[in-house]
Formats: C-alpha cells, structure tokens, sequence
C-alpha cells in the first residue's frame, strides 16, 4: 500500500507540473492576446480558469499522497512551511505551492471582485516564478529526475513557458511603443 | 456563513431617455403610454433596464417619441439582462414569464453558457488517465527491477567506480595480485547458486576453506532503486565489497548513497560478514547493501574448491 502512495506522489506531482505549465501557457496567450480568432476569448478565459484550479487539486493530492506515505516520512509541518529539516528540495515545493495558492485563491469571483485589477495582476504574476520553484522541486526531490525520459519533459515544458512569456513580453514592447509614438 | 446577496443595482437607463423622463414627471403630463410596437423586441428576452423602466414611464405618461425609443433599445437588446436564478430576490423580472428560459436567464445572446466545457473534461479525464497510466508504469517498473541483471553498462557507471575505488584501492590491488597467481597456477572457474546473479572467478583455494575470488550478490530492489554488491575474497578473508549497483536515479539518492556506502563497505570488512550497521538517513540501502551481501557471501562459502 505504501508503495503506491509513492507511485501516486511521483505521478501527481508530474500531472500537477504540466498542469501548472498548461495554465501557465494558456494564461499568457491570452493576455497577450494572441489567442486567433478561431476560439472565442471566453473559451480560453474558461479554460485558463479551470486548468489553474485542476493545477491546485493535483497539488493537494500530491501532498496528501506523500504525507500519507509513512516511508516519506514528511510531517504536516514539512509539508507547509518550507524547513531544512527535510531538505530545500521539498522546501521549494512547499514554496511553490503558497505561490499558486496566491494566485489562485484570489483568482476566486467573489474575492477577485473586491481587490483592485492592478493588486490582483501582480498577484497573479507569481505563477511564473511559481512554475519556475515547480520545476527545481521536480529536479531535485524527484525520483526519476535523472532519467532521460524526465530531463527532456523538463525541458520541453521549460520551452512551452518561455515561449509565451516572450510573446508577452514583446507584446508589451510594442502597446508601449504604440502609446509613446 | 453565507452572506446574503445585495440586490443587484439596475442599470441605468439611457441619459436621454432618462432625462425625457424627468422632464415629463416634472411637466406633470398623464398621456397614457401607447402600446409598442408589435415587433419591437422578440418575446421572451425581457431587460432589468426596461422592466423597471416601463412601470415608471407608465406612470409619468411619456410620450410617444419616448416609448419608440424604448422599443428601440429593447431591440437593440441594450441594458443588462437579469442574471441568476428566476425568483431570485432584488431581480425586477423575477418570476416573470420567460425569466428561466434560456435567453432569458441572464447569458449574453451568442455565447455559449459552458464554454470550454468539453477541453475542461478531457483536460480532467487526461490528467487522471496520465496519473494512474504513470502510477501503473512505476509499479510495473519496481516489479521488474527485482530481475535486473548485471550488464557491463551498469558496472562501468563512474560514480560506482568512484565509490570502490576510494574505499579500497589496496584491496583492489590484492585481488589484482590473486588474479596474477591465478595465471601461474591452476585455475577454476565455477558458478554461484541460483540465487545469485553472475559467475563466480574461483582463483585459488584459502586455507580457511573459502575459495579466493570475486562473488556477486543478487540485487535486491526497495523503493529507491536496486542494490547489487561483489565481494573479493583473497586469503580466506573479505577483503573488498564493491557496489555494482546503487540507487541513483536522482541528485539526492546519489548523494545520500555517497555517503553511505562507504561506510557500509568498510564494516562489512572490518566485521567479515553481514551483520553491519544500518546508516542513518540511508536505510533502504542498508537493508538492501545487507541482502545483497550476505548472498555473495553464502555464494562464496558454497563454492568449490579445487579438487583433485
């Protein structure tokens, strides 16, 4: 039984990555955006929405799973505040999930409707870094993280961040340029 | 904890409706107001804007410019439609015939009232296929591990080469020595049992009855990896346990392992069997550095020794 808890702490964990990095991705698109037309904006707004909440229940799954793991050995404490005790490879874990709780927690209707559109746009601007923590978690702490299967998934999905970010970025270059011109 | 819902402000009406309003309220006129136009705004799609704007008009008898404008914005379908639940409190149509219906239920004409509801559940049954599919994929792995065989890739790792060669170089040369007296004299090569994993070099034969030479164990899988040892016999004595395999399928195994199984290696020697001490923070590997030793150690004690 304790073994497939370790099974589905690797595999919850590797689910909630990409699912980090889908929203991350699909986020980005869509305030540059450069969604095309084919799709309605309220689609991709949706979906954005929904793959950052399925992102979050794969995370609490993930350390559900691993607290439930007696071999882990992770205390309830280890698994919330990010202490030495066990080790900064699961420390970054435990900050990257504050991180995506910040994000999407206000993300949330009724809470999003009371702070200010500014707050809540740097809030929301922690899921990059929040994706970044994800991915040293995973290179650190992760059992398969040496494997050539795992470095190239690591790899792809860093591509499929920073691709978007670019677009965003030069997006922004350009509404400045327009706006000083 | 549920806090009750403020009801929803009505949306402003046109200023210049607005104001034409006001005028007529304050010229004290009472026409009565006309009946609208039969095909002015579709059935069914009353507006929060008109319905709390026609009983006031009513009231304050507009005019017939007045009441064409408001057939107008009904066409055009402006103001907000009233969102939510029919019945619902603070709602001016509430209860209204068609309030429920769709169209009439507070969704903008034209757009879909789920959207993304098809990529949402393929975006969910994906990711619950792809975590039990990989949960399977490492159950199936850590059964087959149990069967890993030792091949020259593995024992060419450098890390493990790191690991004997640090903890002792001068039983490796011991074993070198034996290898070369093995040219010069008789030599037999016999095999381990079943149990363990390759063959067994038996070079010369100890006085001690256990016949000098490298014995692999069987490698034993935990949750970390596979362990896999050879011991080197020469004179009767353990002289040197080498790791051929370790877990280290990442950064933090290797360096646990690193530190581990050095110390391993060398109370294994100093104690000549098995019975060594489990390593703090390394305890997979302890039990399964023990199994994996005491099984070329039994390998050893069962060979051979030369006959005749």
């Amino acid at each position: 039984m304790n073994s497939w808890m370790w099974y589905l702490t690797r595999s919850t964990g590797i689910v909630a990555a990409v699912l980090a990095v889908a929203s991350l991705v699909w986020g980005l698109f869509f305030s540059a955006r450069n969604t095309g037309t084919k799709l309605k904006p309220n689609w991709w707004l949706a979906l954005h929405n929904y793959l950052g909440g399925l992102t979050m229940c794969f995370i609490v799954f993930h350390m559900l799973v691993s607290f439930l793991d007696s071999d882990a050995g992770l205390r309830l404490i280890d698994l919330l505040s990010p202490s030495g005790d066990v080790g900064w490879s699961i420390g970054w874990g435990v900050i990257a999930f504050w991180l995506f709780a910040i994000v999407v927690l206000p993300s949330i209707g009724r809470v999003r409707r009371r702070l200010p559109r500014k707050a809540w746009h740097v809030v929301h601007l922690l899921s990059i870094p929040a994706v970044a923590l994800t991915g040293v978690h995973a290179y650190q702490a992760g059992s398969d993280a040496l494997t050539t299967t795992f470095t190239r998934g690591l790899a792809l999905l860093i591509g499929l961040s920073v691709y978007p970010i670019t677009i965003r970025l030069i997006g922004l270059a350009q509404r400045r340029r327009t706006a000083a011109a | 904890m549920n806090t009750p819902r403020k009801p929803s402000r009505p949306q402003p009406i046109d200023p210049l409706l607005q104001q034409r309003l006001g005028q007529l309220a304050n010229s004290g006129q009472s026409q009565p107001l006309p009946p609208p136009a039969p095909d002015a705004r579709p059935a069914g799609t009353p507006s929060a804007t008109l319905a709390s704007a026609r009983p006031a008009a009513a009231a304050a008898g507009v005019s017939a410019d007045a009441n064409a404008r408001l057939a107008a914005l009904a066409a055009r379908g402006n103001g907000k439609p009233a969102a939510g639940k029919p019945g619902a409190p603070g709602k001016p149509d509430a209860g209204k015939p068609g309030a429920g219906k769709p169209g009439a239920s507070g969704k903008p004409v034209g757009r879909k009232a789920k959207p993304a509801r098809a990529s949402k559940l393929a975006a969910l049954g994906l990711s619950a296929i792809t975590t039990l599919g990989l949960a399977g994929m490492f159950a199936s792995q850590a059964g087959s591990t149990d069967s890993v065989q030792l091949t020259s890739g593995t024992s060419g790792d450098p890390l493990i080469v790191a690991a004997t060669s640090t903890v002792a170089p001068a039983t490796t040369a011991a074993t070198t020595a034996d290898a070369t007296t093995a040219d010069a004299t008789a030599s037999t090569t016999a095999s381990t049992t079943a149990s363990t994993t390759a063959a067994t070099v038996a070079t010369t034969a100890a006085a001690t009855g256990v016949v000098n030479g490298t014995y692999v164990g069987a490698s034993d899988s935990n949750r970390w990896g596979t362990v896999q040892v050879q011991v080197v016999y020469s004179g009767g004595q353990l002289v040197d346990v080498q790791i051929l395999q370790y877990p280290n399928a990442d950064n933090k195994s290797v360096r646990i392992n690193q530190r581990a199984l050095p110390t391993l290696i060398s109370e294994a020697v100093s104690v000549q069997n098995a019975d060594v001490n489990t390593v703090s923070g390394a305890t997979y590997t302890s039990d399964s550095y023990r199994i994996s030793l005491q099984s070329a150690i039994d390998a050893a004690n069962s060979a051979p020794g030369i006959t005749g």
